[in-house]
């Protein structure tokens, strides 16, 4: 389905919670705290990981939604948005959210061949948590 | 008229009203979440994977969800692995072309641009690169895709084999790019296609619903990157449907979505432009889906309220004009789990099943969900909805948690009536038949895919209805 329309009503959501929760279980208040900057989302496209092999998966699986700001998922280095969540499941939270997917992410996050040591370092990643 | 997204957000005027008639006691304590609504993963056996499709309604837990990494390991699965075998692309098919309790082959790690021929602007890319990634690859490359469907998450193996498109009057759909593909047939055979050579295996293969065996790279027609200029529009359900068909012969790119029980809609244009970029500003159309639920959820029980509260929230003069690459404002992801019928309608048919369609879904006080309506241009693939002409193709979706049965008791028998041949990947209920009636290469497609897969190796239960038994 195409890109709706721009106009918002935001009157609608006084009458409700309003808006999607687009952290999973963490929460959509905090996620509006700690929306992406411009800066975020460039950052968010132009990174990938230095490890060839690592590289190759992040671009074919991860790349579309974690690069893109429009899919809500955490964007690749916007360290703050991943820090929510490594404080609400932990690494290990992560990655089984990752194995069984989360809201818009299919199962694996789409990467059916990664283990769950590239799993757990393609998140690390994306978080902004390795040197 | 420059207009960027944040100045058409609205303040909120219309609370005072939207408060006290918002508490209908019976409509706001109505469960809109369907009876069986499950959107976790199946429990696999020791030693087993289990998989979903994206919106959740089809699963399974194959014996082996295989990812090989070269042509020799694809090889070895169709000859070795447990049946049906099936390949799965992203999951984006709302039908149960993938599901297999046997073998499930993700070809993901066939990614990436192989080769381009900078003479014949023709690219061989892996036919498990996703739609993005290769529409980005490209743009690298100073190349695009003429066109690219809204959704760009598909591998192009899945896009193309269900004749995934986008819209514009003078623009096929992708799979229409192919100018070539290597298939690992069912025995195990790997086999060159192209217009040259094995001429009927080529036309056959561009939509195969994966049936004909997997294949592992294409090669495509591409052409020099291009920006777009986007124009959106909010506009009268009426006046949309009233130009509708002069705005598509107009624009490169032209769509209109409209939203039940408001009046109104909205309407994309696509133009070629050359001059300095805008570029897109993070979207706001997540967030103006759930107003749409909102407002059903608050004001259902009421159209005419529903209408008058729509109306007087947004601004009439609601737009966005943005300029960037190609292939960012064609497609993007979505991150609000759906269901979603399609049917592709001859365009002499076309606006009066979208009138009736408008108004069927009106008279249901429980959607909320835009309907879309896009234009394709004819190709020849042999199970191409559109190998017989231009064709409207009407959408209709439900929220991924809500009821969809409607579609098919409601609104398949309209799509029907009008002549519509449904979307490959999107939710129909028509068999060998009804689908021989409506393609005249139906048997020939079938006839060719038995000579690939005398066993019925590729043939799960929902191609079973779909073939007349493997």
């Amino acid at each position: 389905m195409k890109k709706l329309v721009t106009a918002s009503m935001v009157l609608l959501a006084a009458c409700g919670e309003g808006g999607a929760d687009q952290t999973g279980e963490v929460g959509g208040s905090l996620a509006t705290r700690i929306s992406p900057a411009g800066s975020d989302i460039q950052l968010a496209a132009d990174l990938t990981p230095n490890d060839a092999k690592l590289a190759s998966k992040y671009d074919r699986s991860c790349r579309t939604c974690h690069s893109t700001v429009d899919a809500a998922a955490p964007l690749t280095g916007h360290k703050a948005a991943w820090a929510i969540r490594y404080d609400a499941k932990g690494a290990d939270g992560l990655l089984a959210s990752t194995k069984t997917g989360l809201n818009a992410m299919p199962p694996m996050g789409l990467c059916s061949d990664c283990s769950d040591e590239e799993l757990n370092q393609l998140i690390a990643f994306m978080a902004g948590r390795t040197n | 008229m420059a207009l960027s997204r944040r100045k058409l957000l609205l303040g909120g005027a219309a609370v005072a009203i939207a408060i006290p008639v918002g508490s209908q006691s019976w409509w706001s304590s109505k469960d809109f979440v369907r009876d069986g609504f499950d959107p976790d993963l199946p429990k696999a056996p020791a030693g087993e994977r289990a998989w979903m499709n994206w919106s959740g309604i089809e699963k399974a837990t194959p014996k082996i969800l295989a990812a090989p990494t070269s042509t020799e390991e694809v090889v070895a699965l169709v000859k070795n692995s447990p049946t049906p075998i099936r390949p799965a692309g992203s999951g984006h098919s709302f039908t149960a072309l993938c599901p297999s309790e046997g073998t499930m082959v993700d070809i993901g790690a066939f990614s990436g641009i192989i080769t381009h021929d900078p003479t014949t602007n023709i690219a061989t890319l892996g036919a498990g690169t996703k739609l993005q990634q290769a529409a980005r690859l490209l743009h690298q490359q100073g190349l695009a895709f003429a066109n690219l469907p809204d959704i760009d998450v598909q591998t192009l193996a899945g896009g193309f084999s269900t004749a995934t498109h986008g819209t514009g009057r003078n623009l096929t759909a992708i799979h229409n790019y192919v100018r070539g593909f290597e298939l690992v047939t069912p025995s195990g055979d790997i086999v060159q296609a192209s217009a040259e050579q094995n001429a009927d295996l080529f036309q056959a293969g561009k939509v195969s619903l994966g049936a004909l065996g997997i294949i592992t790279r294409y090669d495509l027609q591409v052409e020099p990157a291009f920006d777009l200029h986007r124009r959106v529009r909010l506009v009268k359900t009426e006046d949309i449907l009233d130009q509708y068909m002069g705005l598509s012969e107009k624009h490169r790119n032209f769509e209109a979505v409209f939203f039940p029980n408001t009046g109104h809609g909205a309407t994309f244009s696509h133009d070629k432009y050359e001059g300095p970029l805008s570029g897109e500003e993070p979207s706001e159309d997540d967030n103006f889906l759930q107003d749409l639920k909102q407002l059903r959820d608050t004001f259902g029980w009421s159209s005419w309220l529903r209408r008058k509260v729509f109306a007087g929230s947004v601004d009439p003069e609601a737009g966005e004009d943005t300029t960037d690459a190609g292939w960012k404002l064609l497609a993007t992801s979505r991150p609000s789990k759906f269901n979603e019928m399609e049917y592709h309608i001859p365009l002499e048919n076309g606006l009066a099943t979208l009138r009736t369609v408008i108004a069927k879904m009106e008279s249901r006080s429980d959607a909320f969900y835009p309907i879309e309506a896009r234009i394709t241009a004819p190709d020849e693939a042999w199970l191409s909805p559109f190998n017989d002409g231009h064709r409207l193709s009407i959408a209709i979706h439900a929220d991924s948690s809500e009821n969809y049965q409607y579609f098919f008791t409601e609104f398949e028998p309209i799509f029907r009536a009008a002549g519509g041949r449904p979307h490959w990947g999107k939710l129909h209920s028509l068999g060998a038949k009804e689908l021989s009636a409506l393609y005249p290469k139906f048997a020939a497609f079938n006839k060719l895919r038995k000579e690939l897969d005398p066993t019925g190796k590729f043939v799960n239960p929902y191609l079973s209805k779909i073939w007349g038994g493997a």
